[in-house]
C-alpha cells in the first residue's frame, strides 16, 4: 500500500519506534538492537500463548526480527510501528500453522485446543468437583485454566485477542494487523469472549478447582 | 413478530456492543445507550459484569522473559543472513558487470539513433531534392532539345511517343 509522505511524516513525529525504525533503515545496528530489546518480550509473549510452546515460539519471534531487518530497507512508516511489528508476527504465524498442517507434523494448537479442548476442560473441571472441596483458585490452577479456554479458541480469534489484552491494541490496529476489517474483528473479539466466558465463568461462578493437565 | 434469527442478530449485536463497550471502542451515543441497558437490566448488567470477569482473568496469562541467549541468537542469526547477502552480492558481480556493460550499450545505441533521427528530421540532406529530380537531371538534354515543356505536353496529348502496347485501348 503506498503511503503518503504526510502520514510517514506524522507517524515519525508521533512515534518514537518509528523514528527508531527508520534509523535501522539506515543501517543503524544499534538502534535495531534498541528496537528488538523494546519488542523481544512482547513478541514473545503473544507467539508462546498463540503457538502454546515456548521453543517454536522463540524460533517464530526470530523470524519475524529477522524479517524486520529484511525488510528495513523498504520501510516507509504508515501506521505505528507496534501496528508494523503484529502484522509481521501474525504473518509469520500464519505462515508457520499453514506449513505445519501441511506437514502434519505438530499441531500449532495445544492438546486441548478445538470443540476437544473445551470439553476436556469440563470433563476435568467436572471430575474435580465431585472429588475435591471447592475453593477458590490459585494463581497456577487460574494459569493453566486460562491457557486452556485460550486454546479453545481458533487461531485468528487467539490473536486478537492477545492483541488487544497485552497489547491493549484498537480494534482498528487490530484489524491493520491481521488483515481485516475494524468491523470484522469487533464481531471476532465478542465471538470468542463469549467462547472465553462459556469456557471460564462457570468455574469463577463456583470456583471449583480444575484438575491441572498432566497432573 | 419477532423471529427466532432476528432475536439471535439482535444478540449477537448487543454482545459486540458490549464487549465493544468494555474495550471502550464505542461512539458516546452507544455507549451511553449500553449504560442505560445496565442501569435497567439485571441482564445485561450480569452479563457486562461475567465478560470483564473473565478478561481480567487472562492477566493470570505468562509474559514470556527473553534471556540473553534469544537476544545473542537472534543478532547472530541476523548477522549470518547479512554475511550469506553480502556473499550473494559478490557471487552475482561478474553477472552484474556485464549486464551493466549490456545495459550502457544498448543506451548508447538507442541515444545514436535518436540523435541521427532528430539531426534527420530537423536538418534535411542537402541533395535530397537532387535525389527526387534525379530522373529530370537525367535526360535535362532531351528536355532542352524539345525547348519547352509545353511542346512536350502537346506530342503526350498526341500520342505519338507512347508504348505500342500503350496504344492498344479496349
Amino acid at each position: 500500500m503506498a503511503v503518503s509522505e504526510s502520514t510517514a511524516r506524522e507517524y515519525e513525529l508521533r512515534d518514537p519506534d518509528v523514528r527508531l525504525m527508520l534509523e535501522v533503515r539506515d543501517d543503524n545496528a544499534a538502534a535495531f538492537e534498541e528496537l528488538m530489546l523494546r519488542y523481544q518480550n512482547r513478541v514473545l509473549t503473544v507467539l508462546e500463548n498463540l503457538v502454546g510452546r515456548r521453543d517454536q515460539a522463540e524460533d517464530l519471534a526470530q523470524e519475524v526480527f529477522l524479517r524486520v531487518f529484511r525488510a528495513r530497507k523498504r520501510y516507509v512508516p504508515g501506521s505505528k510501528f507496534s501496528t508494523w511489528l503484529f502484522t509481521i508476527v501474525n504473518n509469520v504465524a500464519s505462515n508457520a500453522r499453514r506449513t505445519m498442517s501441511r506437514r502434519k507434523e505438530v499441531n500449532l494448537d495445544t492438546e486441548t485446543s478445538g470443540p476437544q479442548g473445551k470439553q476436556s476442560i469440563a470433563q476435568l473441571a467436572q471430575a474435580a468437583s465431585g472429588q475435591m472441596p471447592t475453593r477458590v483458585l490459585d494463581k497456577a490452577e487460574a494459569r493453566d485454566m486460562v491457557l486452556a479456554a485460550l486454546s479453545s479458541l481458533n487461531e485468528r480469534q487467539r490473536m486478537a485477542v492477545l492483541l488487544c489484552k497485552f497489547e491493549g491494541m484498537s480494534y482498528s490496529d487490530i484489524a491493520e494487523a491481521m488483515g481485516m476489517s475494524p468491523k470484522a474483528i469487533k464481531s471476532l473479539l465478542s465471538r470468542a469472549r463469549e467462547n472465553l466466558r462459556e469456557v471460564l465463568e462457570p468455574y469463577l461462578e463456583r470456583g471449583e478447582r480444575p484438575v491441572r493437565s498432566g497432573s | 413478530m419477532v423471529t427466532g434469527e432476528s432475536k439471535n442478530d439482535g444478540d449477537a449485536l448487543l454482545q459486540e456492543q458490549i464487549v465493544a463497550y468494555l474495550d471502550q471502542e464505542l461512539d458516546e451515543e452507544t455507549q451511553a445507550h449500553i449504560e442505560r441497558l445496565m442501569a435497567t437490566d439485571v441482564n445485561v448488567r450480569e452479563q457486562v459484569q461475567q465478560l470483564q470477569r473473565v478478561w481480567d482473568l487472562l492477566d493470570e496469562l505468562p509474559r514470556a522473559e527473553a534471556d540473553d541467549r534469544f537476544t545473542t541468537s537472534t543478532v547472530e542469526l541476523i548477522a549470518a543472513d547479512i554475511e550469506k547477502e553480502l556473499q550473494r552480492q559478490q557471487d552475482q558481480l561478474p553477472q552484474r558487470q556485464r549486464r551493466r556493460w549490456l545495459a550502457m550499450g544498448a543506451a548508447l545505441a538507442l541515444t545514436g539513433w535518436l540523435s541521427f533521427t532528430a539531426v534527420d528530421w530537423l536538418w534535411p540532406h542537402p541533395d535530397e531534392q537532387l535525389l527526387q529530380n534525379l530522373d529530370v537531371i537525367r535526360n535535362l538534354d532531351s528536355y532542352r532539345q524539345a525547348g519547352s515543356v509545353e511542346f512536350l505536353q502537346s506530342l503526350k496529348d498526341d500520342r505519338l511517343f507512347l508504348e505500342p502496347e500503350a496504344t492498344h485501348e479496349p
